[in-house]
């Protein structure tokens, strides 16, 4: 079947882009298939690639947004300490480094290289988010200054494998570091599994199609998406204009962080410059380099590339030059903590999608409430831990033909929630007395935001820690043109009849008896609220949410 | 005499086992606006009465439109206190992760009609605060029945574990609109995980009145024609329940036309001696794809009706868009993609002559030769191979090929696509596609088949006879089945066979009443048991069959040992030392259907060919047409071969031989 026409409309490019494609999304099925830990099932806090023998992205499984860029940047780490010329068969990358490219120490890469007849043909990764990577707290942290006390931080390093799985000397190491042993080296072993299926399906391929043509296509593939970038944004009107979005506080009391961002569109390329963004932070709300690439590069995707069939690989991010100042909170200076990068990350892309509102108004979206909720309710008994970890959401912002949706993941994150009956059989310390939509937390506009979230949690135990961070308890989603900002967030824990206001990034010792209510807030509308249609207001009304 | 009536979206199809075992089928345009009319139309053109049928198997897509079209019966939903929103805020994960205009799925039920009461259970199914039925919230249902609502759906948290308070609930609720159709989670869907099973529970109490409706209309059509033998109507689990049934269980019918052309297609296969298969039901819009392993197509727990999650047993299909109506276009790259947009039927490819400009797949087979424009349907229908030309090049230009090299690239980037998917439904399940066989229906997989084996290292690919019916055959091979389901969490030790022993026998005792409430015999009944266990810490479950005859002797040992042994056939490894829980136990009641017992399809002389050119590999070259009809035990051919049949085409290529066997499958090899 294979056929080599020295022209045949790149049909046989596809053909194997499909494959490559497919590899990626087999490796993501592995990893969840196999994972224990309820952040990469539930949440799909992971990502899946295939790399050229040169470590350049050939293709991604569509996880979770944010986790494009740290694939890419990590890789580049590793391959920077461990050149490609010393790789074998046997060898594994592994890095959990924000300072080397990953977003943050939960964030676990490993790269497999993959060879024929040892030639080699490619190399593969999976990244996955774990449960717990030791530190300060279990799950999330409520404060840190630095990247050591977030947990074990794991250079770029190249191990050999043996008997197929981590040396036992790492497993060990990783072991003793962590709060929860067993699913932390139970994903991993899921990681390992997913690279060994991708390395199995790309020698088939090299087998099928010859090792020169399946080297020579994924360089096409990826001139090929850098070519369909460049399409698209030369269509476009040049433009050049600037964004600006709003972290409430750095956690310890500091001041508003500002991220500020000009965007100019010049031809095929577009150019995202963060110069004036405010300083890095001495908390854990810092993003880091690669955190800031995956919101630009979602941001644009999402504005740029929806519905083309684009493929994103290293051509298609080509064309989007990202300019970040060192020292602002996009690119701290180590040993800065980054442990909250996603809500910074949030802010890079509402800053971007602020710039680009002032060009392209009909192709964005207003502002959401863009803060995912992450929290970690933990009890240990005996030593043992018993750590739940959960991610809740809001309001999206108004898009500029629809509503924002209710209640649901940011555009950087896909996290599912977790079932009321699955937390109270699992976790018998908990019990979730409400989860539900927030009434009139929607910025109104012609398009109204989405509605956030209410959940509250009875705590049935003593002992129980609650750690959390998110944003936007004081400075809400804003409207665009003329829509209304969204409601803020909020949490309180009621105790004896008495309400116990808690900041929006900390850290509690829960009793028995508590209730904590956690309230994220809605995203901002779009266009006069006046020229709202009336079927739309009937149909708020009805809903009982307006 | 048993005879099955399959409605589907174009077409409504009619098959039935005369008494010497031939068969007969009939096709008449389906009826959108009334389907059980040509449901009547089949029965009177084919031998004018319904007088003698005993069994008349039904299946259409009445129930998964009434969910599409949101056409179903006014529900309301009462839940736990504190969880109104357990519809809207669903399970957040996105299905489009980089659309900006991303929609989650429409609740069958919005907020307005969701009501709360005051009661709680803990995880134990233990009363934390008792059931207080207001009279505030039975006013509100009061009033929600009195102004057109017809369903009440029910779904307290852990009603799963105790039913206890549903059950008072719903007595309640039928005490102040004893007119309203009541839908209890505890009833319908007994298991974990409140979004999905409010889900199903609010989609059975949306579809029942529905579907009561449909099926008694269908009924007193056939009764009016002088039918006087049992209903059957068939279900998403590609087995049949009787009338009442699905009248009770209307969730169960959704999704069961893919299923009944899954079970025709495994019955032919199956006769003809094959039992581990992929299927490729290839048509206008979509293919779907099916793994049958044993005889047994594979089973799935939780599917999806337009995006809400629905868990009933439901043959695990994949869908990937690439059908004969799929278009081929030029991405911002400047490469050929060919689908998922569809033509559909109307306007169609180009080459209908309907109106479509768009080049698709089926253009494509008509430029490469492979479609006689006077052939198809049987000649029913003239192609328009100008039209098709016309498309075709307009994309060959652009992409600087001739016209004939890119409809052959529209094929095989049609074949990649399905490539794919048959690799990642087969590999995500733990085979390897090796192992099986191909088995194509549907108007084009036969065209497409030989391609994709090739690709996917699949040895053999087969044909069935009355591939353009098989939907409507399986109604006729399908056993009628009682599927239940009850969860237990509970670590799996020793303590645990005497539970699972114990639910067993409950569920088995269960499904025997049910049957006997249907008057269906429990003689002849097979009953088949099987486990969902995990990991402790997992999410997911893995389905163990407990088969026969003694189970439970090796005890929780033998238990986890298969366990861990499945575990590694499917995801490559296993953890031997983790414990292992018990989530559900799963029973099947089954009568079986006696197989068919076909004639056998006689040699008819030496048949007829047609020499003509197809495009192929690059070249033309010459190929014999043959009719199928004409083709009886024993023939054998070698490609390139095309066979036309009436409904659907099949390609045999250069290096590949086909035979018929005694059941008129087409078995197709690679010549060594």
């Amino acid at each position: 079947m294979t056929q080599h026409h020295a022209h045949d409309g790149g049909i046989q490019q596809q053909v194997i882009g499909r494959a490559l494609t497919a590899t990626a999304s087999e490796m993501g099925i592995a990893l969840l298939r196999n994972a224990f830990s309820s952040i990469v099932r539930e949440a799909k806090d992971m990502s899946t690639a295939v790399f050229s023998p040169q470590g350049r992205l050939v293709a991604q499984a569509d996880h979770i947004p944010i986790l494009q860029s740290a694939m890419v940047t990590s890789i580049t780490a590793c391959l920077d300490d461990h050149p490609l010329d010393t790789l074998t068969p046997d060898s594994l990358l592994i890095t959990n480094d924000p300072y080397r490219g990953c977003h943050h120490l939960s964030d676990i890469a490993l790269f497999l290289p993959v060879f024929l007849n040892g030639r080699r043909i490619g190399i593969v990764g999976a990244i996955a988010h774990h449960v717990d990577v030791g530190g300060s707290a279990a799950g999330m942290l409520p404060a840190a200054r630095e990247v050591r006390e977030e947990g074990i931080r794991i250079p770029p390093l190249h191990l050999r494998l043996v008997d197929g799985d981590l040396p036992p000397v790492i497993r060990g190491l990783i072991a003793s570091n962590v709060r929860a042993p067993e699913a932390v080296l139970g994903d991993l072993h899921a990681q390992i599994t997913a690279v060994f299926s991708g390395r199995a399906r790309l020698q088939t391929l090299a087998e099928k199609y010859t090792p020169d043509v399946l080297l020579t296509t994924m360089e096409q593939l990826i001139v090929a998406a850098e070519r369909a970038m460049q399409s698209i944004l030369s269509d476009l009107p040049d433009f050049d204009v600037t964004g600006e979005a709003m972290m409430d506080d750095d956690g310890e009391g500091g001041p508003e962080v500002v991220v500020r961002v000009r965007a100019t569109k010049t031809g095929r390329q577009l150019l995202f410059d963060f110069a004036g963004t405010d300083a890095a932070r001495p908390t854990m709300i810092n993003a880091n380099v690669s955190s800031a690439l995956g919101a630009v590069w979602t941001a644009t995707r999402h504005v740029f590339a929806s519905g083309t069939g684009v493929v994103h690989n290293a051509g298609s991010i080509e064309p989007i030059i990202v300019r970040i100042p060192p020292g602002c909170c996009l690119d701290p200076p180590p040993p800065s903590s980054v442990h909250a990068r996603v809500l910074m990350a949030y802010r890079v892309y509402d800053a971007v999608m602020d710039a680009l509102s002032k060009a392209l108004p009909d192709r964005v979206c207003a502002t959401g409430f863009n803060s995912s909720v992450c929290l970690a309710l933990s009890h240990s008994t005996q030593g043992r831990y018993d750590i739940f970890v959960e991610v809740l959401s809001g309001g999206w912002g108004a898009r500029s033909d629809r509503d924002g949706p209710d209640a649901l993941p940011f555009p950087l994150s896909n996290c599912a929630n977790t079932p009321t009956e699955f937390v109270e059989n699992r976790f018998p310390f908990l019990r979730i007395k409400t989860y539900g939509l927030v009434p009139g937390s929607a910025g109104t506009g012609r398009f109204r935001g989405g509605l956030g979230e209410v959940k509250e949690y009875e705590i049935l135990s003593d002992n129980v820690v609650f750690t959390v961070f998110t944003d936007r308890f004081v400075h809400p989603a804003p409207g665009l043109f003329g829509g209304a900002p969204g409601a803020p967030g909020h949490m309180e824990v009621e105790r004896h009849g008495e309400t116990i206001r808690l900041k929006s990034k900390t850290g509690v010792l829960l009793k028995r008896g508590d209730v904590l209510r956690i309230v994220g807030g809605g995203g901002g509308g779009y266009g006069d609220p006046a020229a709202r249609a009336t079927d739309a207001l009937a149909a708020d009304a009805r809903m009982g949410v307006s | 005499m048993r005879v099955g009536i399959e409605i589907g979206g174009t077409f409504t199809d009619l098959v039935a086992v005369l008494p010497d075992g031939t068969l007969e089928t009939w096709k008449v345009p389906s009826t959108p606006a009334a389907p059980a009319e040509a449901a009547r139309d089949a029965i009177v053109e084919w031998r004018g009465s319904a007088a003698g049928i005993e069994t008349l198997v039904h299946g259409s897509t009445v129930a998964t439109n009434a969910v599409i079209e949101r056409k179903g019966a006014r529900t309301c939903l009462l839940v736990t206190r504190g969880h109104r929103d357990v519809l809207e805020i669903q399970r957040h994960d996105k299905s489009d992760i980089f659309n900006l205009r991303y929609e989650k799925p429409v609740p069958i039920v919005r907020r307005e009609a969701v009501f709360e009461i005051e009661e709680r259970l803990d995880a134990a199914g233990q009363v934390v605060t008792p059931l207080n039925i207001d009279d505030d919230l039975l006013a509100k249902v009061k009033s929600f029945v009195e102004s057109g609502g017809r369903s009440v759906a029910l779904c307290l948290l852990h009603a799963y574990v105790n039913p206890e308070h549903e059950r008072a609930l719903a007595k309640a609720v039928a005490s102040v609109a004893p007119q309203a159709s009541l839908s209890l989670s505890s009833v319908v869907n007994p298991e974990q995980r409140e979004y999905e099973r409010a889900s199903t529970t609010v989609l059975s109490a949306y579809l029942r009145p529905i579907v009561d409706r449909y099926v008694s209309a269908f009924e007193q059509q056939m009764r009016q024609h002088g039918f006087a033998g049992e209903v059957q109507v068939m279900q998403s689990s590609g087995g049949t329940i009787p009338i009442a049934a699905a009248r009770e269980q209307s969730v169960r019918v959704v999704l069961s036309g893919p299923a009944a052309g899954v079970v025709g297609a495994a019955h032919m296969a199956a006769l003809s001696g094959y039992e581990d298969l992929v299927t490729l039901d290839m048509g206008g819009t979509s293919a779907d794809v099916c793994l049958v392993r044993g005889g047994q197509p594979s089973l799935s727990f939780e599917s999806r009706v337009d995006g809400l999650p629905i868990r009933v047993p439901t043959f695990d299909i994949e869908v990937v868009g690439a059908g004969g109506g799929s278009i081929a276009w030029i991405d911002r790259a400047g490469l050929l993609q060919v689908g998922p947009e569809s033509a559909g039927a109307s306007p169609g490819p180009c080459c209908y002559g309907r109106g479509g400009t768009l080049p698709t797949t089926t253009d494509a087979n008509v430029l490469l030769g492979l479609l006689r424009p006077k052939r198809f349907f049987g000649g029913r229908m003239e192609l328009k191979t100008d039209l098709a030309a016309a498309a075709v090049s307009d994309l060959a230009d652009k992409l600087g090929l001739s016209m004939l090299d890119c409809a052959e690239g529209i094929r095989r980037i049609a074949d990649a696509n399905m490539i794919e998917t048959i690799r990642l439904v087969s590999v995500a399940r733990g085979h390897d596609p090796r192992d099986f066989a191909l088995l194509a229906f549907g108007g084009a997989g036969g065209l497409h088949a030989c391609d994709l084996a090739a690709d996917l290292g699949i040895k053999t690919v087969l044909v069935p006879e009355h591939q353009g019916v098989l939907s409507a055959l399986g109604l006729l091979v399908s056993d009628l089945t009682v599927d239940l389901v009850r969860s237990r969490l509970h670590p799996l030790d020793e303590s645990a066979i005497a539970i699972i022993a114990a639910m067993v026998s409950e569920l088995a005792d269960e499904a025997k009443a049910e049957l006997s409430r249907y008057s269906v015999a429990s003689e002849g009944v097979a009953i088949e048991a099987s486990l969902d266990l995990r990991y402790v810490g997992q999410a997911s479950e893995l389905n163990l069959p407990l088969g026969r005859p003694t189970p439970l002797s090796g005890g929780s040992a033998g238990l986890i040992d298969r366990f861990h042994k499945d575990y590694r056939q499917r995801y490559g490894h296993s953890f031997p030392a983790k414990p292992v829980e018990l989530v559900s136990v799963r029973l099947r009641a089954r009568r079986r259907t006696p197989p068919l017992q076909l004639p056998p399809k006689t040699p008819s002389g030496k048949p007829s060919a047609d020499t003509e050119r197809i495009y192929h590999a690059g070249q033309w070259r010459d190929a014999q047409f043959l009719w199928r009809p004409e083709l009886g035990d024993g023939f054998t051919a070698d490609g390139p071969v095309i066979v036309e049949d009436l409904h659907g085409t099949t390609f045999v290529p250069p290096g590949w031989s086909m035979r018929v066997d005694r059941f008129g499958m087409l078995t197709i090899e690679r010549r060594p």
